[in-house]
């Protein structure tokens, strides 16, 4: 099954199982829990569920990172297993693998989300994560939320048997490498050598003195987009080496607080955007 | 007097190491009060647990008038306060039960003898019907009777019983460093830490590039326990290009096992190589 089969597939399964097939979101994140999808949609009251493909950026890892995600609230009853049905779906024939739950108690800090769930390895190698979310922005949630993110890359690289991901069949004529080609080296070169330490400093600051006054103003989904950009202006930073090992805890506390402005301000409104 | 055995088992999603010994602690502990109380007698009670389930048997349980409808009975309300009580410590929601476990409860399979304990827990009902191997798809097992329910299982390539699973785990690594004529070392932490993370533990050798010995032998050992991997060595203890871990499973596909526990090896050690510069 080539990659974007395997895109198609998920996005099938999943619409099966009720979830509503959103699109990537926008500003630079390097995981796609960082979706304001996902952090809005734990707080506000009553069901939600979508899924989605998110093109994640982890400076100094590979150029883009495709992860599926997927996010009930509440569950779908025995959601493991509809987990372990979609793996299949895509092409993934468990028996000929060895996928493993390993239990972890997942959070992140700078959001104030955690939960327990499990890292997925398959074959050895960390390729999904599963959490019962428990709380968002230090908040507990009003019911019990799934969350899935999974890598598509390594999924695809099971399905095909490949070792090299730009040797990945996106479509039957195309390989990944002929879609990102040449994307690696330049954003690696931008990542480590090139960034402007000094200008990603005042843009985290920038957005740290504006994320509050847009929440204030009722505007916490722009917020929200600031506080992404704040994050990975830290992780532009930690890759270029820029950061003592006090400056991230700290920072990381300041995108708590971001965190924290954002859930209140919607909140304050039950949740609604208009 | 009429005695069978009473076998209790609560299925999870995925429950972590320390959940499992500890749960099987509790029920053992419990258990012979609340079958005393019921009016119950039994020749031994044992806990069993794999990381997907945990297993009460009660063997030899007879009711004080030797009647198996009185001690089905009897074990009907038992038995959900064994497992209610496992509710009382740390724990998560999942739906709307109000129950909390470490991990989501899934199935209930409750026998006495070949007789059918019914009992409800978290809008689920007890029976006869269990799953087997994730990896195999999870398939249903209907258990015949509390008796036959370990050999059951074992067919259905579930090693309930951790004393067995661990015994061949040890069995096993020992005749995969005899076949290679080379030393798997046998790490107690990391042999418990799979003893709870697989119900059919299959060992798995692979190789990696030998230049990658040339980190120090800390860092390879650490590199290997963060992925869960066993180090090799030859008889005089010098480090091997090869690594030795464990999948939950048959041994269909070994070889996309055998290359996935390589290239995960291989990049973390890459990537700490590229680190020291």
């Amino acid at each position: 099954m080539n990659f974007q089969d395997i895109i198609q597939k998920l996005n099938q399964y999943w619409a099966r199982q009720g979830c509503a097939l959103a699109q990537p979101y926008g500003p630079e994140k390097a995981s796609a829990e960082f979706s304001p999808a996902v952090f809005f949609g734990a707080l506000r009251p009553g069901p939600s569920a979508f899924a989605c493909v998110e093109a994640c950026r982890r400076p100094a890892g590979p150029a883009r990172q495709y992860q599926y995600q997927v996010f009930m609230k509440p569950p779908a009853p025995d959601m493991q297993r509809v987990c372990a049905g979609a793996f299949r779906a895509a092409g993934l024939d468990l028996a000929e693998h060895d996928l493993r739950w390993i239990p972890e108690d997942w959070s992140s800090p700078a959001l104030g989300a955690s939960g327990p769930g499990w890292e997925l390895r398959l074959d050895g190698q960390p390729f999904a994560r599963f959490v019962y979310l428990q709380a968002v922005a230090s908040r507990p949630l009003d019911g019990p939320a799934a969350l899935l993110t999974c890598g598509l890359e390594r999924l695809a690289m099971a399905a095909q048997g490949k070792r090299d991901v730009m040797q990945l069949r996106w479509t039957d004529r195309l390989t990944y490498g002929d879609v990102h080609g040449g994307a690696h080296e330049q954003f690696s070169r931008y990542d480590l050598e090139e960034a402007d330490a000094q200008g990603l400093r005042a843009l985290f600051s920038v957005c740290e003195r504006e994320v509050p006054r847009l929440a204030s103003a009722g505007c916490w989904l722009p917020a929200f987009d600031l506080l992404l950009k704040a994050s990975y202006s830290m992780d532009l930073l930690a890759a270029r080496r820029s950061l003592s090992a006090d400056d991230k805890p700290a920072m990381v506390k300041r995108l708590a607080a971001m965190a924290g402005r954002c859930a209140d301000a919607c909140a304050a409104k039950g949740g609604r955007h208009g | 007097m009429v005695k069978r055995d009473a076998l209790l088992e609560l299925r999870f999603e995925n429950l972590p190491a320390a959940a499992v010994v500890s749960c099987c602690a509790r029920l053992k502990e419990l258990a012979p009060g609340l079958l005393g109380a019921a009016g119950l007698a039994y020749d031994g009670v044992e806990a069993f647990g794999t990381c997907k389930r945990l297993a009460l048997l009660a063997s030899g349980v007879s009711s004080a008038g030797g009647r198996d409808r009185a001690a089905a009975k009897s074990l009907a309300a038992v038995f959900p306060r064994l497992a209610a009580s496992l509710s009382s410590g740390p724990g998560m929601s999942w739906d709307d039960s109000g129950l909390l476990f470490p991990r989501p409860l899934r199935g209930l399979l409750a026998l006495y003898g070949d007789g059918p304990v019914a009992f409800s827990l978290g809008g689920l009902k007890s029976g006869r019907v269990t799953s087997g191997l994730d990896a195999l798809g999870a398939r249903r097992v209907s258990v015949t009777c509390a008796e036959k329910y370990f050999a059951e299982l074992a067919r259905a390539n579930v090693v309930v019983k951790q004393d067995e699973r661990l015994a061949s785990m040890r069995r096993e690594l020992a005749a995969l460093s005899k076949r290679m004529k080379l030393v798997v070392e046998p790490d107690e932490e990391l042999l418990q830490a799979h003893l709870y993370l697989a119900e059919c533990p299959v060992w798995v050798l692979s190789g990696f590039s030998q230049e990658l010995l040339s980190l120090p032998r800390e860092t390879l050992r650490r590199a290997m326990k963060e992925l869960l991997f066993f180090p090799v060595t030859d008889q005089k203890g010098a480090p091997q290009p090869y690594l030795a871990g464990l999948r939950d499973g048959v041994s269909r596909g070994q070889r996309n096992v055998e290359e996935g526990f390589r290239h995960a090896l291989e990049d973390s050690l890459r990537a700490r190589l590229a680190c020291r510069g």
